[in-house]
C-alpha cells in the first residue's frame, strides 16, 4: 500500500511539475521574449559604439542561445542517439522536416551567430544579470520549447511594444480616475493592511457591464471582517462613481475590455 | 475505498493546476493595483424626514421633530469630517414614502453616494417611534435601517442613535455620536476662577452642571460602563480624588490616603481607578480596587509619576515620569512590572491616554514653547503632532477611537487680555478641527463611552 501511495504520489507530483513546467514555464518565456530587446535600443543610443558589437548579440541571444547551439548538438550527434529508440524507420522523415526547419531557421539567424564567440565573457554575463527566465530555460530542450520560441521570434516586436506602452497608459488612466473616485474609508484600525480585488468590464462606450464583482465572495461575510465589506463598498463605489470610462482608444477595445483592480491604500496610509 | 482516494488526488490536483492556469492565460483583463484614493468626506443625502401623523408633543410637533432630528443627523455625520451632507436647495425631487426604494437616478446627478430616507410616526402611547434606511446610490442597493422608539423629549438620542448606525454603516466602525462629555466649565476672572463640573451631550446639547463651584474641581474621568465619574477636588481644602454617581448625584471621597491623591482614571471594566498619590513630595502611581477599597502601589520611584492610563484590555498602564531627568511616557504592567520608556523624542510628554482600540496613546507634547497634541503607537513609534496651536492639552478619546478632544488656551495679548479656556477635537487624520460649543469657557473635557 505504502509502495502505491508513494509511486502515486511521486507520478502525480512529477506529472505537475511537468505540466506546470510546460504550460506556465513556457507561455511565461513567450511572454518575456519580447523583453530583452527592449532595453537594448536604448543602449544603442547612448553607447553607440560600445555596443555596435553587443547590440546584435543582446538582440539575437534569445533566438540565438535557444535555437543555434540545440540544432547543432542535434545534427552532429543527438540525433542518432535519439533516433536509435524509435523502432520505425519511418520515423526519419520528420526529423529531416524539423531539421529543415531549424537549418532555415539559423540560416535566418547566423548574423547573429558570429559575433558571439568574441563576446562570450561579458555579454553572458550581462544575459544573465538582465533576463533570469532566457538563461533558466535554455539547458532544457524541447521541441515544443523550440516551436514556441520560433513563434516568439515571429512575432513583432514592435507590436508588442505599442501594445504593452498601451496597456501602460490604460494603468495610469484607470489610476488617475480612482485616485478621484475612491474615498478610502481610510480611519479604521487596519485600513492599511486591506485589499480586495474587483473585477468587471467594459462596452465599447466605457460602461460598465453589470456590476462590479468582489474577487473573494465569501470574505464578506466572514465574521469579524465587517470592515472588509466596507472597504470593497467603497472600492465597488468608486468604479461606479467613474463611470464612464470614456477616454480609451476604441480600436483596441479588446486590450481593455476586462479589468482587474486590485485597492489596497497601504501608501496612503503606511 | 482507498484507491477511491488515491485516485481522487490526482484529479485533484490536476484540476487544481488546471485552475492555476487559468488567470495566467486570460491575458486580455488589465490587472491595476489601486494604491492611491483620496479622503474626501462622503457625500450623503439626507431629506427631511417623513412626517407621519400630525401629533403635537411636548417637544414640539411631529412635522418639527421631523426636521429637527434630520438635521441632527446631518450635524453629527458632518463633524465627524467624513460626511459631506449635500444641502437640500440641489435635491431633484424628495421622498414622500420610506417604505419603497428610491429613485437613485435622482440622487446620483447631484453627486451623493449615500441617501437616507427617515419617517416619524407619533405611537398612541404618546411616544415617537423613527425609523430610517441607508440605501447605495451607486450599487442601487440597500444598506442598514432600523426604528427606534421613545419618548418625544429624547428625540436628540433617537437622532443621535441613527446617525450612529450610519457612521458605523459606512465607515466599519462605531459611532460615537450618541455619548456625552464632562468638562470643566470656567467663569469670572482669571484671578478668581470658578471652575464647576458639568456635562454636555458630545455635540453641546443638554448643558447641565455637576457641582456648584464652591469648590475647585479638576480632571473629571468617566468610567467606561457606569454613570460614574471619577474628579479631584480641593473640597475642605484636601485636594482629593472624588467619585461622582451621575444617577444619584452622591459625591465620594475615593480611598483613605493621608495626603494628596489626584490624576485619576478608570480601569477599562470600571472596577479599578488608577490615580498619583503625593507623600512628602514624592509622587507614586497606586490602584484601587472599587468593589473591595483595596490600594495596591504600582511604582516606587523617587521620581514623579503621574498620570495612569490604562490600556483597553487592563493589562498594562502608561503613565508619565520624570525618572530619566525630563517628563516621558512609560509603560508598564498592570502590576507594575517591567517599566518601559516609550517616548524619546524632543521636549517633554505629559497627560497620556490609551485609546480605546489600543493602537495609539494620545499625549500633550510640550516643546517650541508650545502644548500639542499627538499620538503615537504603544510601542513609541510612529508618533506624530495633530494640533498646533499654542496651548493645547488634556486629550480624551471618542469612544471608538478616532478623534480625541482636548482644550485649548488662547495666547494672552500684551494687555494681558486672551487666555481663554475652549474644548476642541481633531480627528485621528489632524486635518478635521473643530471647536466643541459650550455656554462657559471649558477645559478638561472627558469623553464618556456611549450611553446605550
Amino acid at each position: 500500500m505504502g509502495d502505491i501511495k508513494l509511486g502515486l504520489m511521486v507520478s502525480v507530483l512529477f506529472h505537475a511539475a511537468v505540466i506546470y513546467v510546460a504550460s506556465v514555464g513556457l507561455p511565461g518565456l513567450k511572454r518575456d521574449f519580447p523583453t530583452p530587446p527592449r532595453p537594448i535600443p536604448v543602449e544603442l543610443i547612448d553607447i553607440e559604439e560600445f555596443t555596435r558589437q553587443k547590440e546584435p548579440e543582446k538582440q539575437a541571444q534569445p533566438p540565438e542561445q535557444k535555437t543555434s547551439p540545440a540544432p547543432a548538438r542535434r545534427l552532429g550527434q543527438t540525433r542518432p542517439d535519439d533516433a536509435v529508440p524509435m523502432p520505425g524507420a519511418t520515423p526519419k522523415e520528420k526529423p529531416d522536416q524539423e531539421l529543415i526547419k531549424r537549418r532555415a531557421l539559423i540560416a535566418t539567424v547566423t548574423p547573429n551567430i558570429k559575433p558571439r564567440p568574441p563576446s562570450t565573457f561579458d555579454t553572458s554575463k550581462i544575459a544573465a544579470l538582465i533576463d533570469r527566465s532566457i538563461k533558466e530555460t535554455t539547458p532544457e530542450a524541447d521541441p515544443a520549447r523550440e516551436k514556441l520560441l520560433e513563434e516568439a521570434v515571429a512575432d513583432s516586436q514592435v507590436q508588442d511594444i505599442d501594445a504593452r506602452v498601451r496597456t501602460a497608459s490604460y494603468e495610469d488612466y484607470i489610476r488617475g480616475k480612482m485616485l478621484g473616485c475612491w474615498s478610502v474609508p481610510a480611519g479604521a484600525l487596519d485600513a492599511a493592511d486591506m485589499e480586495v480585488t474587483l473585477v468587471f468590464s467594459l462596452t465599447p462606450e466605457g460602461k460598465i457591464i453589470g456590476a462590479p464583482r468582489i474577487r473573494e465572495q465569501n470574505r464578506l461575510f466572514r465574521p469579524g471582517n465587517e470592515y472588509y465589506k466596507i472597504f470593497a463598498e467603497s472600492a465597488a463605489r468608486a468604479i461606479r462613481l467613474c463611470e464612464p470610462y470614456g477616454n480609451l482608444p476604441k480600436q483596441y477595445y479588446n486590450e481593455w475590455k476586462d479589468w482587474e483592480l486590485i485597492f489596497s491604500p497601504r501608501e496612503m496610509l503606511g | 475505498m482507498t484507491k477511491m482516494k488515491h485516485a481522487a488526488n490526482p484529479l485533484c490536483m490536476v484540476l487544481l493546476i488546471l485552475a492555476f492556469l487559468v488567470p495566467g492565460t486570460a491575458q486580455a483583463v488589465v490587472t491595476v493595483d489601486i494604491n492611491q484614493g483620496n479622503v474626501d468626506p462622503l457625500p450623503i443625502a439626507i431629506p427631511k424626514f417623513i412626517s407621519a401623523g400630525a401629533a403635537d408633543t411636548n417637544a414640539g410637533s411631529i412635522e418639527e421633530l421631523s426636521i429637527n432630528i434630520g438635521r441632527i443627523i446631518e450635524a453629527d455625520l458632518e463633524r465627524s469630517g467624513l460626511f459631506a451632507p449635500i444641502t437640500h436647495d440641489a435635491f431633484i425631487s424628495v421622498p414622500a414614502n420610506s417604505d419603497i426604494r428610491p429613485r437613485f437616478a435622482n440622487w446620483r446627478p447631484i453627486g451623493a453616494q449615500a441617501l437616507v430616507v427617515g419617517k416619524v410616526t407619533p405611537e398612541p402611547d404618546g411616544r415617537i417611534s423613527v425609523e430610517f434606511r441607508l440605501w447605495d446610490i451607486f450599487a442601487e442597493s440597500y444598506m442598514t435601517g432600523t426604528r427606534y422608539t421613545g419618548t418625544p423629549s429624547s428625540w436628540r438620542r433617537l437622532a443621535h442613535l441613527i446617525a450612529d448606525k450610519i457612521y458605523e454603516r459606512l465607515t466599519g466602525e462605531k459611532g460615537y455620536f450618541d455619548s456625552r462629555i464632562v468638562y470643566i466649565a470656567e467663569t469670572g476672572p482669571k484671578s478668581d476662577r470658578t471652575k464647576r463640573l458639568a456635562m454636555m451631550d458630545q455635540d453641546g446639547a443638554n448643558h447641565r452642571f455637576l457641582s456648584d463651584g464652591e469648590y475647585l474641581v479638576l480632571t473629571p474621568r468617566f468610567s467606561p460602563n457606569k454613570q460614574e465619574i471619577t474628579y479631584f477636588s480641593y473640597f475642605l481644602d484636601t485636594p482629593r480624588v472624588y467619585l461622582y454617581d451621575i444617577d444619584t448625584a452622591r459625591h465620594e471621597i475615593l480611598g483613605e490616603f493621608p495626603g494628596m491623591t489626584f490624576a485619576p482614571r478608570f480601569s477599562p471594566d470600571g472596577n479599578y481607578v488608577a490615580i498619583t498619590f503625593a507623600e512628602n513630595g514624592n509622587s507614586d502611581i497606586y490602584i484601587m480596587d472599587l468593589r473591595t477599597r483595596a490600594v495596591q502601589r504600582l511604582t516606587t520611584h523617587p521620581g514623579i509619576d503621574t498620570s495612569p492610563s490604562f490600556s483597553p484590555d487592563g493589562n498594562y498602564i502608561v503613565f508619565n515620569s520624570n525618572r530619566g531627568g525630563s517628563q516621558q511616557l512609560y509603560v508598564m504592567n498592570r502590576d507594575g512590572s517591567n517599566i518601559k520608556r516609550i517616548s524619546f523624542g524632543d521636549g517633554r510628554y505629559a497627560t497620556p491616554v490609551w485609546s480605546p482600540r489600543g493602537d495609539l496613546i494620545a499625549f500633550t507634547k510640550i516643546g517650541d514653547g508650545k502644548f500639542r497634541i499627538g499620538v503615537m503607537r504603544p510601542s513609541g513609534e510612529g508618533e506624530r503632532l495633530l494640533t498646533d496651536s499654542w496651548q493645547d492639552e488634556g486629550p480624551t478619546w471618542s469612544p471608538n477611537g478616532r478623534v480625541i478632544m482636548f482644550f485649548r488656551q488662547n495666547k494672552y495679548t500684551a494687555t494681558g487680555a486672551g487666555g481663554e479656556v475652549s474644548i476642541w477635537s481633531v480627528d485621528l487624520t489632524g486635518y478635521n478641527e473643530r471647536q466643541i460649543p459650550t455656554p462657559f469657557e471649558a477645559s478638561d473635557p472627558a469623553w464618556s463611552p456611549p450611553l446605550r
